[in-house]
């Protein structure tokens, strides 16, 4: 890796350990509200609604991409604040390429999801049949659905300038687009209507891909599908990420 | 060497720099002196390829910054007038990070900001996050990082804002010990004793132009020969500056703020005071105080500039 992206991973990565207890705690809510809420609800949904599986096993896999959304997310709140507080002045003052900054800061946050993310493997593994092959190959895929979070999550800080609509932007975009994916929910359960959006959600694709592969199974069939959905939503929104980003700096912060 | 060639940015319609050239010698401390706003950190933020600049060059050791930034950058480091710290780090991190950034080799690194954080008396604070810093802490590691770094050309905002006493006094040893290496130093101040004590050379900035430039002394001796007069008066002004006005030996009269505060240029404040006193007396005013003093940078600015900082 390049070495100025390689400074700029090593700072998202530090800084991601001192908000450890946050971590931590967003970690607990996800196991407990996994324990709680879908094991009760486990015994109401049927299992061909959730393809094969258990509702537990099926919330266990889908909050992984939950909780790496949040993480991935959110480097796009980082970015607006080294913005704000001039620290991305400061940054392209050193000896760091442009692009450097952004694949760094891509990198960074993709880390910090899957980061974020392991412990909850563990408790995936509890749960449902897997091996470590089929854990190394979920993880590949969330660092490449999480390359795309980034790119989202730097697009719509970067969009305004204002700390309080930055904030409803993210909340929004957030919520929707997890609570209209099939992270959560089985699809069958949605109105007709939710459905299409549904279909039209990365976070979907993303969700289904992680379930598939997550899952050992003799007959499983290659999610090629799903998987191409991610590595496109990834490319299309990490360039326009890095675009948006790009923009911002050659224009210079301060114009 | 760096020069800047007719330099100008414009913010939308605000004319941020205007037309700036200007030379800077390699090992000088250049000081670049005005009041805020008048252009110091925009004419910085361009050196450092921060900001494109709307016409002009800049040229560091002959390298375009424009076309070349990522070179001239190896080059350079600034020490920032708000200090730009990642708050969630610790003080050594963030001198981590920069030395890092600027490729200092690992024993170098280590040793370089020990050596730094304990000549600022900042090792205890070394595991301190930089968000629970005083701001004077914060100001003595941002500049903490140019002094780890010795860049070839070093450049400060205001390097003492916020700073004790005792601390400015190590800044400044250190901004010269910086100089003896061999760097090239920008020190942009709107600190009079700071740019006198430092510079080699001074640049005066005011609204985006630079009206002039030249050695502390030389700058001195643009003005008028003699020393100079400050009275607070109370009265009738424009009478005041009618008498005294036409008094020879007067060579220039600028009233300042307060309101009723004037300093005179004269040849010799021993010999012309008593006489501008009947003056000022038999026109009734009343004189509230009176300073005689030499010129000082101070005066230099109210020269140039027709305000002081």
């Amino acid at each position: 890796m390049m070495n100025g992206a390689k400074v700029v991973v090593a700072r998202d990565i530090r800084t991601f350990f001192t908000n450890f207890y946050g971590v931590g705690f967003r970690n607990i809510v996800v196991v407990l509200d996994t324990v709680i809420f879908a094991f009760i609800l486990s015994a109401a949904v049927p299992s061909e609604a959730v393809g094969g599986l258990t509702y537990l096993q099926f919330f266990a896999l889908g909050s992984i991409v939950v909780s790496i959304f949040w993480a991935s997310y959110n480097i796009g709140r980082d970015v607006y604040w080294d913005r704000e507080s001039g620290f991305l002045n400061y940054l392209m003052s050193l000896p760091i390429s442009r692009m450097d900054v952004i694949v760094g800061r891509s990198l960074g946050g993709s880390i910090r999801g899957i980061l974020t993310a392991l412990p909850l493997y563990v408790l995936a593994a509890i749960l449902v049949p897997t091996t470590i092959v089929n854990v190394l190959e979920s993880i590949g895929v969330l660092f490449i659905f999480a390359l795309g979070l980034c790119g989202l999550g730097i697009t719509s800080a970067l969009s305004v300038r204002d700390e309080t609509r930055a904030r409803l932007l993210n909340t929004f975009i957030s919520l929707a687009l997890i609570r209209s994916s099939t992270a959560l929910y089985p699809i069958v359960a949605m109105p007709v209507w939710l459905q299409v959006g549904t279909r039209l959600n990365p976070v979907t694709y993303a969700t289904n891909s992680i379930r598939s592969v997550t899952v050992f199974s003799s007959q499983a069939i290659f999610p090629g599908f799903d998987i191409s959905i991610v590595v496109a939503f990834a490319a299309v929104v990490g360039l326009v990420g890095s675009w948006v980003f790009s923009r911002m700096i050659e224009g210079g912060p301060a114009d | 060497m760096i020069e800047f060639d007719n330099l100008t940015k414009i913010f939308k319609k605000v004319v941020a720099v205007s037309e700036l050239t200007l030379r800077v010698d390699d090992a000088e401390i250049f000081g670049l002196l005005g009041p805020n706003g008048a252009g110091k950190t925009t004419t910085l933020m361009m050196l450092c390829s921060i900001l494109k600049p709307t016409s002009g060059t800049i040229r560091v050791d002959r390298l375009d910054v424009r076309t070349e930034a990522e070179k001239v950058r190896t080059r350079l480091g600034i020490s920032f007038q708000e200090p730009v710290l990642d708050s969630r780090l610790t003080v050594e991190k963030n001198l981590e990070f920069h030395a890092d950034a600027c490729r200092l080799p690992h024993d170098q690194k280590k040793h370089r900001i020990k050596e730094v954080l304990t000549y600022l008396d900042m090792w205890e604070s070394r595991d301190q996050k930089a968000g629970k810093l005083s701001g004077g802490m914060k100001k003595k590691v941002e500049d903490a990082k140019l002094f780890v770094q010795e860049p070839p050309v070093a450049i400060f905002d205001e390097p003492t804002a916020y700073l004790d006493v005792t601390s400015r006094l190590k800044v400044w040893k250190r901004i010269e010990s910086l100089k003896e290496q061999g760097s090239t130093v920008i020190l942009a101040t709107n600190m009079m004793d700071e740019a006198e004590r430092l510079s080699n050379r001074l640049g005066i900035l005011s609204k985006g132009k630079l009206v002039a430039e030249g050695s502390p002394a030389s700058l001195k001796d643009a003005l008028p020969r003699g020393d100079v007069i400050e009275i607070l008066i109370a009265g009738n002004m424009q009478s005041a500056l009618d008498h005294l006005g036409k008094m020879l030996d007067v060579k220039q009269i600028i009233s300042l703020k307060p309101p009723n505060k004037l300093r005179l240029y004269v040849g010799h404040a021993e010999t012309n005071l008593p006489v501008i006193m009947e003056t000022l007396v038999k026109e009734g005013l009343r004189v509230d105080s009176v300073v005689v003093k030499e010129p000082s940078l101070d005066d230099v600015f109210l020269h140039f500039t027709g305000e002081t900082l």
